[in-house]
C-alpha cells in the first residue's frame, strides 16, 4: 500500500507537472532549458490549471463539486501531460530527433557537458560553497521531520481541505465546526489547499502529510533552485559568486524570522500556505522573469541570441505567474499584478521602449480578470 | 492622514521586528545604489525597493487599502515585494568581489552578522518537537482514533479541549464541533453558549459548573467532551448525566447517554 502511495505521489505530483513542463519547449530559452527548471514551468501551470478548472466547478456545483473538481482536474492534468510528451516529440522531431531517453537528457543539457564533468570542471572553492548550500537546504527538509509549527492558519486551510475530502463540497463548509455554510466567497479562490486536497486524494496519503510534509519537500528546493538562478543571472560565469550567494541567501532564510511578518518566517513555519509560496517563489519568480529577460536584452547573460526580440517565453511564464498567485490567496493576485505593473513601468522609463511596456502590462491580464470576479462575487454574494 | 502614515510606519516597524537584519539589507542597498551599473540589476534591486518603500509609506496607498476591505492586518505584505535576502546578499557577494580571500573573509563575517541581527526561525515559539508525520498534536490523533473505536457512526459531534481544537478537523473532517478555533479570536459580542460554559470559566480561573456546561452541550448535540485532566477541579460530571470513557493522554473523554440515545434515534429513523 506504501508502494501504491508513494506511486501515487510521483505521479501527480513529479511527473504529471515535468510533463506538462515540456508544453512550452519551443519557446524556453536554451539556457533554462534544465529539468527542474521544466518542473517548475510544469508546476506553474498545473497551478494555473487548477484556478482554471477549480473555480468554474466550485461556483456552479453547489453539491458534490469537490468531487466533479478531482475528476475534472486530473483530467485535465493527464491531457495537459500528454499534450506536454507531444510537444517535446515535434521538437525533436523538428531536429531530426527521436523521443527517446537519451535526446531527452542532451535536450536539458544546455552545456552539452555531463553533470559529472560540469561538477569535475568547477573550482575547489565552488565544490564547497555548493556542499555549503546543499546541506543548509538539506537540513531545512530534515527539520520538517524534526519539528513541526502549530499555525492558526492551518486550521481553516486544512480543515478546508479535509472537509471537501469528506463532505465532496468546495468551501461550503465552515472549517470550524464541519457545519454547511454559504459559498465563502472570500477564500474560495484560493485553491492551494484544493490543490493538496487533490494529490492526497488521488495518491491515497492523509492531506496532512501532503500539506506538511510532501509538498514542502517539492517547494523548499525550487525556490532555492530559482534562487541559484537569480545567483548565476547576477554573476554570470562566477560560479563561486553565484554559490555563496546561495549560501547566503540560506543564512538570511534560516535566521530571518525578526518578526511574524517577513516571508522568511513563512517559507520556513507554514511552507505549505499558499501565501508563504506566494511570497517566497512567486514573487520572487516575477522579479526573475524581469531580471532575465531585460539582462538579456543588455547582452549580459549568456545565452543573448533572441536580444531584444519578443520574449514569448517570459511573456507566458509572467502571465502564468500572476494566474498560479491566485491559488494562494487574492491579495497575492493583487501584490503580484502590482509588481508586474511596477516592474514594466520601472523599465519603462529606463529603456523607453513602449512596446515591451504594453506586452508586458498585457500579462496581467488574468490576474485583473480573476480580481475582477473576486470583486463581483464577494459584492453580490 | 497623519494617522495612515503613523500606521504605514508602525506596519514597517512590525514587520522588522526592531531588529538590526533590515539594516544590513539597507546597507547592502546603499552600496547597490552606488556600484550597480547594469541596467537590468538597478532596475529590480535598485529602484524596485525604493519604490516600493515609498507606496508602502505613502498614506492614500494604506487608505486604499483599506477601502479594498481586506480582512486583518496584512498591508505588510506589499514588502514581500522587496527581496530582501537578494539585495542583502547580491550586495555582500558583490562587495567581496574576485578575490577569494575577500569572499572567504565575506562569508564568515556576514554570516555571523547575520545570525547575531537576525532571528532563528527555528526559535520561533510555534515550533514543536515533531510527534508524528501528520505534523499535529499526538494527543489530537489518539483521542479522535479513540472516540472512532467506539463509535460507530460516521460522524459525531465533539467538544475538544483548546489545546487540540486546532487539529482536530484537519486530522478527521467528520468531527463536528460546536466552534472552531477561529472562535479564540472572535471580537467581543460572539456568543456561543457551549463556549461560555466551557472556556471563560478557564479564563477566568474558575471551576467549570458541569451542570451549565451539559445544558449547552445537549443544545448543540455535543456526544462527546474532552477536557484536560487539569481543568476538571470538583467537578460533578455523573450528577450532570456525563458518562467518563477514559483517559487519553491526559485528556478525559466524557460521553453524553442522551445524545447517544438522539443520535442513534435519529440514524434508526433517517
Amino acid at each position: 500500500m506504501i508502494i501504491l502511495n508513494a506511486l501515487g505521489i510521483l505521479f501527480w505530483m513529479i511527473l504529471i507537472p515535468f510533463c506538462i513542463g515540456f508544453l512550452p519547449i519551443r519557446i524556453i530559452p536554451t539556457g533554462l532549458r534544465k529539468p527542474i527548471f521544466i518542473y517548475i514551468t510544469g508546476f506553474i501551470i498545473t497551478l494555473a490549471a487548477l484556478e482554471l478548472t477549480g473555480i468554474p466547478t466550485e461556483l456552479i456545483f453547489v453539491y458534490n463539486a469537490y468531487r466533479k473538481f478531482v475528476i475534472v482536474f486530473g483530467a485535465v492534468l493527464i491531457l495537459l501531460a500528454v499534450f506536454g510528451v507531444i510537444s517535446l516529440r515535434a521538437f525533436l522531431t523538428a531536429s531530426s530527433q527521436k523521443l527517446n531517453c537519451t535526446s531527452v537528457k542532451s535536450l536539458l543539457r544546455p552545456e552539452k557537458t555531463s553533470l559529472k564533468s560540469q561538477i569535475s570542471s568547477m573550482s575547489l572553492e565552488s565544490k564547497i560553497y555548493m556542499l555549503i548550500s546543499l546541506l543548509l537546504i538539506a537540513s531545512q527538509i530534515v527539520m520538517l521531520f524534526l519539528v513541526y509549527s502549530r499555525d492558526a492558519d492551518d486550521s481553516f486551510y486544512n480543515a478546508q481541505a479535509t472537509s471537501a475530502q469528506v463532505f465532496g463540497t468546495m468551501y461550503r463548509i465552515d472549517a470550524g465546526t464541519g457545519y454547511t455554510t454559504n459559498l465563502d466567497y472570500r477564500h474560495c479562490f484560493a485553491l492551494f489547499p484544493m490543490y493538496q486536497a487533490f494529490i492526497s486524494s488521488a495518491s491515497g496519503v492523509h492531506l496532512l502529510i501532503v500539506a506538511h510534509k510532501i509538498v514542502p519537500i517539492v517547494l523548499i528546493p525550487i525556490t532555492y533552485y530559482l534562487l541559484y538562478n537569480f545567483g548565476s543571472v547576477l554573476f554570470p560565469k562566477k560560479q563561486e559568486a553565484a554559490w555563496l550567494f546561495v549560501i547566503l541567501i540560506n543564512v538570511f532564510k534560516l535566521f530571518g524570522g525578526i518578526s511574524h511578518y517577513t516571508a522568511e518566517t513563512f517559507f520556513l513555519l507554514r511552507t505549505w500556505q499558499g501565501k508563504s509560496f506566494a511570497g517566497n517563489f512567486i514573487l520572487p519568480g516575477i522579479i526573475f522573469i524581469f531580471l532575465y529577460m531585460k539582462n538579456k536584452s543588455d547582452g549580459t547573460v549568456e545565452n543573448n541570441a533572441k536580444s531584444k526580440s519578443v520574449n514569448k517565453f517570459e511573456l507566458l511564464a509572467l502571465a502564468f505567474l500572476v494566474l498560479a498567485a491566485g491559488s494562494a490567496s487574492s491579495i497575492a493576485v493583487l501584490i503580484s499584478v502590482g509588481l508586474v505593473g511596477l516592474l514594466s513601468l520601472i523599465f519603462l522609463v529606463i529603456n523607453r521602449d513602449w512596446k515591451a511596456f504594453f506586452r508586458e502590462i498585457a500579462t496581467i491580464i488574468p490576474g485583473i480578470l480573476y480580481m475582477l470576479l473576486y470583486l463581483i462575487c464577494t459584492v453580490v454574494g | 492622514m497623519a494617522e495612515s502614515f503613523s500606521e504605514c510606519l508602525k506596519a514597517l516597524k512590525n514587520f522588522t521586528g526592531l531588529k538590526l537584519l533590515l539594516g544590513i539589507t539597507l546597507i547592502s542597498w546603499i552600496y547597490l545604489f552606488i556600484k550597480e551599473k547594469r541596467k537590468a540589476v538597478r532596475a529590480v534591486l535598485v529602484f524596485l525597493p525604493l519604490v516600493v518603500m515609498l507606496i508602502f509609506l505613502c498614506p492614500f496607498s494604506k487608505t486604499l487599502f483599506d477601502a479594498l476591505g481586506q480582512e486583518g492586518d496584512i498591508y505588510y505584505r506589499f514588502l514581500w515585494m522587496i527581496p530582501f535576502g537578494i539585495i542583502t546578499s547580491f550586495g555582500i557577494v558583490r562587495f567581496a568581489g574576485n578575490s577569494r580571500v575577500k569572499r572567504i573573509i565575506a562569508l564568515l563575517v556576514s554570516s555571523l552578522i547575520i545570525i547575531f541581527s537576525g532571528s532563528l526561525v527555528y526559535s520561533n515559539a510555534a515550533f514543536f518537537k515533531s510527534q508524528n508525520l501528520y505534523g499535529i498534536p499526538k494527543e489530537t490523533i489518539d483521542i479522535v482514533d479513540y472516540i472512532k473505536s467506539v463509535d460507530d457512526h460516521e460522524r459525531m459531534t465533539i467538544l475538544p479541549s483548546s489545546d487540540i481544537i486546532a487539529s482536530v478537523r484537519q486530522y478527521d473532517a467528520n468531527m463536528m464541533m460546536p466552534y472552531g478555533r477561529d472562535f479564540f479570536d472572535a471580537p467581543y459580542g460572539y456568543v456561543n453558549a457551549v463556549f461560555d460554559a466551557y472556556e471563560n470559566p478557564q479564563r477566568e480561573m474558575k471551576p467549570i459548573v458541569f451542570g451549565n456546561l451539559v445544558e449547552a452541550t445537549r443544545n448543540a448535540d455535543v456526544e462527546y467532551i474532552v477536557m484536560h485532566i487539569a481543568v476538571l477541579n470538583d467537578g460533578k460530571f455523573e450528577e450532570a448525566g456525563l458518562e467518563l470513557l477514559a483517559n487519553i493522554d491526559d485528556h478525559l473523554i466524557f460521553r453524553d447517554p442522551v445524545i447517544s440515545e438522539k443520535v442513534a434515534d435519529y440514524v434508526m429513523h433517517d
